[in-house]
């Protein structure tokens, strides 16, 4: 019978008439928001700039001023000639952006200054890093520089700041003269290169409760072309300048060839991942009403008796190059919320809280002493499983062009980055968390795919947080609707995926009342993936 | 990578983009298995729309205990296929916005005699299978053309695991060896 199945195929949609078809769909089930842009969303958490906003302000706000004298206009700067040659620069703020680019130019420096809003910053990468040497000694790459009094940038020659040293410690002129003639920072036009360059750029910000004064800078030394600013959120940005993966810097080459599995071999991935489940203890793991050895949320809350409880399944799949899987998953340490639900269980017998199907599983003890399932399956992806990896090799690996790429704006759409609540945005978000949770997804899409999600508005930062295998992260979360949101765990040096979780975050609104506020409803944590060439085989460096 | 019980929860809140993603998913399979019961492209695609708009407006009385959203649109599928008429009526207008969407043009000579073939082989092949009683029908066509287990099988259908073994297991008898069991439980072996 089986080998009688006519081909369906030519009956079958392809991929072009699916996506369309889709389309079609999402339309007719939601005519609400046909022809229309998405209703920016209401959220409880998180940062809510609207990018498009902030960069209007950001043109607006370049109208300033050089202070005429008893002008009581705040001075953006002032430049002061010193004696013998070279110039002091007291910079109050960075808002004449380009008066102030025009003064080091006239003083010998080449520079790139851009005044932000508050709360914003410039997507990095945009230059490649670089280092002069200084005047007074050492070498210098860059600081941040902030506080309601000026950032002073002295340029002179290495032989007047020797002749200022000497002076100094000779007594022959104050502290405060000294200090003021040699800055914040001593630049020297001799000793850049051609190619060499300062951005600088900052923010208004709070000092000492004052919200009117102050500001907050970052002065670099760049080398080579150095790419205008484009604000994005700080929160988002913030993220962004926690690190870019290796290779994925303003030079990025070629991403290297993504590890597909070839004929005969296996793409392992290992994970570890962590669900909210009820587990029933008079039905002893049996849905009373499907009769079914089921366990899972959906038994949870006020019809269900059953008792909550974060059950962790180490998971481990060797894929081959058809898609067919062999998975085997380990159950770990299953955690209830209560010591109560705790002895229930026990009570009970503890029996493995998870689907239990003997026409499907194979269920044993493992080395540990837990329960462990094995069985063969197929990549929800099909026949085809890294047709895919293709289609990531081709996506651009420009944030916003990615973004816009994979976006399912339909109709005409502006260019900004919608919200994470809303439709389109959360969609958004989502595709890209898929292609950072894709082993094969190459190191500059990831870059891209990270700083294209950290552009979204509506997302927060959360910082030093651990993942479900322990690890501790920075995370970027969002809210969805009914006390659901999202959170994405990223290893701050590398900016590499660890986890990504479903989070209930208003347990009440989510239907779940049983449960903390913050709860991982489900939770992935990418542990490790490799290529091997049998589907017992580990990578070598597995644990 | 979303998994279909994250794009059902998100779906049941009103995400229609999750939804169109396992739309995406899941189409091509519960349209194959459309085909397999009408053996009539027009009214598997149809049904394919159907069972989603159904799908959809269900969404909250509708929860998955499986990983997969497989069984559930199959159960869907099952419904929609046997009352064909009367689940098509509700959904007249979004059909007509659904239909003849990403339609490979019929002047392609290849393509629609590829098609006509297709459902030739189709009308023959399943013949035996569309002789038998609805019951055993149901549940033999969920086990040839989809991977559901004998427990998602229960799951599509809402029947009992003993049920389903026993229907196969009786429609087995009246096909005779034509029908082999596809998911025999393969002995795992043991990890290193």
């Amino acid at each position: 019978m089986n080998e009688s199945k006519p081909d369906l195929s030519p009956l079958l949609p392809d991929d072009a008439a699916l996506k369309a078809r889709r389309a079609a769909l999402v339309d007719a089930v939601d005519p609400s928001r046909k022809g229309r842009p998405p209703a920016p969303g209401r959220g409880r958490r998180g940062l809510r700039l609207a990018l498009g906003t902030a960069m209007a302000v950001a043109a607006v706000a370049l109208a300033l001023i050089l202070m005429a004298g008893g002008d009581p206009t705040p001075t953006a700067f002032a430049v002061e000639p010193q004696e013998g040659g070279g110039v002091t620069i007291k910079v109050y703020s960075l808002e004449d952006a380009s008066g102030l680019e025009k003064a080091l130019e006239d003083a010998g420096i080449r520079a790139q200054v851009t005044w932000l809003p508050p709360g914003m910053l410039c997507r990095e990468p945009r230059f490649t890093p670089s280092i002069v040497k200084l005047p007074g000694g050492g070498s210098l790459s860059g600081f941040n520089a902030g506080g309601p009094g000026a950032l002073t940038i002295s340029v002179g020659s290495t032989q007047r700041l020797r002749e200022r040293f000497r002076e100094h410690r000779r007594g022959e002129i104050s502290d405060d003269d000294y200090y003021e003639s040699i800055g914040t920072v001593n630049l020297d036009p001799a000793a850049f290169r051609p190619d060499q360059s300062v951005v600088l750029f900052g923010s208004p910000k709070p000092f000492d409760g004052d919200p009117e004064g102050g500001y907050e800078a970052d002065f670099q030394i760049a080398e080579g072309p150095v790419e205008p600013c484009r604000p994005i959120s700080a929160a988002a940005g913030s993220i962004g300048s926690i690190a870019t993966p290796p290779g994925a810097g303003a030079g990025a080459s070629h991403p290297p060839a993504p590890a597909i599995p070839g004929p005969g071999q296996f793409l392992y991935t290992k994970t570890k991942v962590v669900q909210l489940q009820g587990w029933n203890p008079t039905g002893r793991g049996t849905d009373p009403r499907s009769n079914q050895r089921h366990f899972t949320a959906n038994l949870l809350g006020p019809e269900g008796e059953a008792l909550p409880a974060l059950v962790p399944t180490l998971k481990e799949v060797w894929m081959d190059p058809e898609g067919k899987t062999r998975e085997r998953e380990t159950l770990g340490r299953v955690e209830f919320f209560s010591a109560d639900d705790q002895q229930r269980w026990e009570e009970a017998g503890s029996p493995p809280p998870f689907e239990y199907d003997p026409s499907k599983h194979e269920v044993k003890r493992g080395s540990s002493g837990r329960p462990v399932k094995e069985f063969a399956s197929r990549s929800w992806r099909g026949r085809n499983a890294f047709a895919y990896v293709g289609k990531l090799s081709r996506l651009p690996t420009e944030p916003g062009a990615l973004r816009e790429a994979i976006e399912n704006r339909r109709g005409s759409g502006s260019g900004a980055p919608a919200p994470a609540d809303s439709q389109v945005g959360a969609a958004t978000a989502e595709r890209l968390i898929e292609i950072l949770g894709e082993p094969v997804t190459s190191a500059a899409l990831q870059a891209a795919a990270f700083a294209a999600l950290a552009e979204i508005p509506g997302i927060e930062l959360q910082r030093g947080v651990t993942d479900a295998a322990g690890r501790r992260g920075d995370a970027i979360a969002w809210d969805r609707e009914r006390g659901f949101g999202r959170r994405l765990i990223f290893d701050p040096r590398t900016s590499r995926l660890l986890a990504e979780a479903e989070v209930i975050f208003d347990a009440k609104a989510a239907g779940y009342p049983g449960v903390p506020d913050d709860t991982v409803f489900r939770e992935t944590a990418y542990l490790q993936s490799g290529i091997v060439d049998s589907d017992h085989e580990r990578p070598p460096d597995a644990e | 990578m979303a998994d279909d019980l994250q794009l059902w929860e998100r779906t049941r809140s009103g995400d229609a983009e999750a939804f169109g993603d396992l739309y995406e998913r899941h189409a091509v399979m519960v349209q194959s298995y459309c085909l397999w019961r009408t053996a009539d492209l027009q009214l598997a695609e149809d049904s394919t729309a159907t069972v989603f708009l159904e799908a959809w407006r269900k969404r909250r009385r509708l929860t998955l205990s499986t990983d997969s959203a497989a069984p559930l649109l199959l159960g869907i599928a099952n419904n929609v296929v046997h009352r064909q008429w009367r689940s098509q009526r509700r959904y007249r207008d979004a059909l007509e916005r659904v239909r003849n969407v990403g339609q490979i043009p019929a002047d392609l000579e290849a393509e629609a005699i590829a098609r006509v073939d297709a459902i030739r082989q189709l009308r023959s092949g399943g013949e035996a299978i569309r002789q038998l009683p609805r019951r055993e029908r149901e549940v033999l066509a969920l086990l040839a053309w989809s991977d559901l287990s004998y427990g998602e099988i229960a799951e599509a259908l809402g029947l009992p695991i003993g049920t389903v073994r026993s229907r196969i297991a009786r429609a087995r008898t009246r096909l005779g060896d034509a029908f082999p069991d596809p998911t025999e439980p393969r002995p795992a072996e043991e990890v290193q």
